[in-house]
């Protein structure tokens, strides 16, 4: 992939960030959700797990999440090693992280959806 | 013995007006013992005097083995450039009282290699000056190689690339860099700088290969946008800008927003006719 098209999913990843935080941290307000205390609540937390908007909203954050923070950990790495073979390396060794904070991060979402679809 | 006596006197009225006594500490890189040493020299200087002009009399009556580069005396050729106070400037272009300090420190230019004392190798800088390709690219090749005429530019076309066209290759802000001095394999200010002023040209048509050149993280996406260079640059050339006008059209390219440049043609042959009054040139004599 260009290095170009890659800083661009990193600029978009930040926007989504952006937005998304505001959303999710705007329902623990009481404009668009049940307030500090009650939104944190074990319950009330199992709940948004089981609403799809919320699963996806969730998804959606954690994609952007990781793939913003693992494009600047890997720019960090390579102005730190400038051998190309050792930042292929790098590259890799990234990507299997990246997918198995994915794929860990994805569970709990899955599991509230999975509880949702058991208790229709 | 009279001209001696004339200059003992002028000297003695100029160093009560306008002169000033300056330390200068010069960091020598010794290549024989691999290692630096300090030289100090103090020098009565008066106005108008330059940094290099110091060098040069330190060179001439106090120590013959002190070495530097230097050649036009006129902020030209950019072979002067060197640590000053802290600041890689171009020893030619600093007037000495203008740094307001009795103690001047002179040190190689940062990021570069040594060869000795003051003078920096400059290879690697040219090297990546080269890889950019900094001539025009045309597709053009029989106009290109056996020119029949100049290629086409207005005055609005040239002001596109103008400021960036002022670099002398100095160095300097390539030394002010401080990706340059972390990452050897970055392309640094200069380089970039002049990949934007090649594309900017309306007589270019590499807009897509250059843009390929640079996209890459010891490219274009290396900058971290701290600005020194533009801060040293001598000839107000503003690279950063250039880097940030090239990051855009990387960006663009990448959206697929750019496509092939055609660049202008050769400017068609003259039809102005002879004012009258105005007397024929003589014949061709050689
Ligand atoms: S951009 Fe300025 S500082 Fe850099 S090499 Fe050119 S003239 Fe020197
Ligand atoms: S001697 Fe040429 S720029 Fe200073």
């Amino acid at each position: 992939m260009k290095e170009s098209t890659i800083r661009l999913i990193q600029y978009f990843t930040a926007l989504l960030i952006f937005i998304l935080i505001g959303f999710h941290l705007g329902i623990f307000t009481q404009f668009l959700g049940p307030g500090y205390s009650a939104g944190l609540d074990y319950l009330s937390v199992l709940e948004r797990m089981k609403n799809a908007f919320y699963d996806t909203i969730y998804l959606i954050l954690l994609f952007s999440l990781l793939t913003h923070g693992f494009i600047g950990i890997r720019n960090i790495m390579f102005e730190i090693f400038l051998t190309s073979s050792i930042r292929r390396i790098i590259t890799l060794a990234l990507i299997i992280v990246y997918i198995f904070f994915l794929l860990y991060g994805a569970l709990p979402i899955f599991y509230g959806v999975e509880e949702c679809i058991t208790c229709v | 013995m009279a001209w001696r006596n004339v200059s003992h006197v002028s000297r003695v009225i100029f160093m009560k007006k306008d002169s000033k006594i300056i330390t200068f500490k010069i960091k020598r890189w010794d290549p024989g013992k691999g290692d630096w040493r300090i030289s100090t020299y103090t020098v009565t200087i008066r106005k108008g005097m330059t940094i290099l002009d110091a060098l040069v009399h330190i060179k001439e009556t106090i120590d013959h083995t002190l070495s530097y580069r230097a050649s036009c005396r006129m902020g030209i050729c950019g072979s002067c450039g060197m640590t000053i106070n802290g600041k890689p400037r171009l020893a030619c272009e600093t007037q000495i009282l203008e740094l307001k300090s009795n103690t001047i420190s002179i040190e190689p230019l940062k990021n570069f290699d040594l060869i000795k004392d003051l003078a920096t190798d400059f290879s690697l800088f040219f090297e990546k000056q080269t890889k950019i390709r900094p001539y025009l690219i045309r597709s053009d090749e029989d106009e290109y190689w056996n020119p029949s005429r100049e290629y086409k530019q207005t005055p609005t076309e040239r002001l596109l690339y103008e400021q960036f066209s002022n670099c002398i290759t100095c160095g300097l802000c390539y030394a002010a860099c401080p990706t340059n001095a972390t990452n050897i394999n970055y392309l640094g200010p200069q380089a970039l700088m002049n990949t934007y002023r090649f594309i900017a040209d309306s007589r270019d048509e590499g807009t897509l290969e250059r843009i390929e050149l640079v996209d890459a993280v010891d490219g274009i996406w290396g900058c971290h946008l701290s600005g020194a260079c533009s801060d040293v640059c001598p000839k107000g050339v503003d690279p950063a800008l250039a880097i940030q006008l090239l990051r855009g059209l990387v960006a663009a390219k990448a959206l697929r927003r750019i496509k092939h440049k055609k660049a202008t043609g050769v400017v068609p042959p003259s039809e102005a006719k002879r004012r009258k009054g105005i007397p024929e040139p003589p014949p061709f004599n050689v």
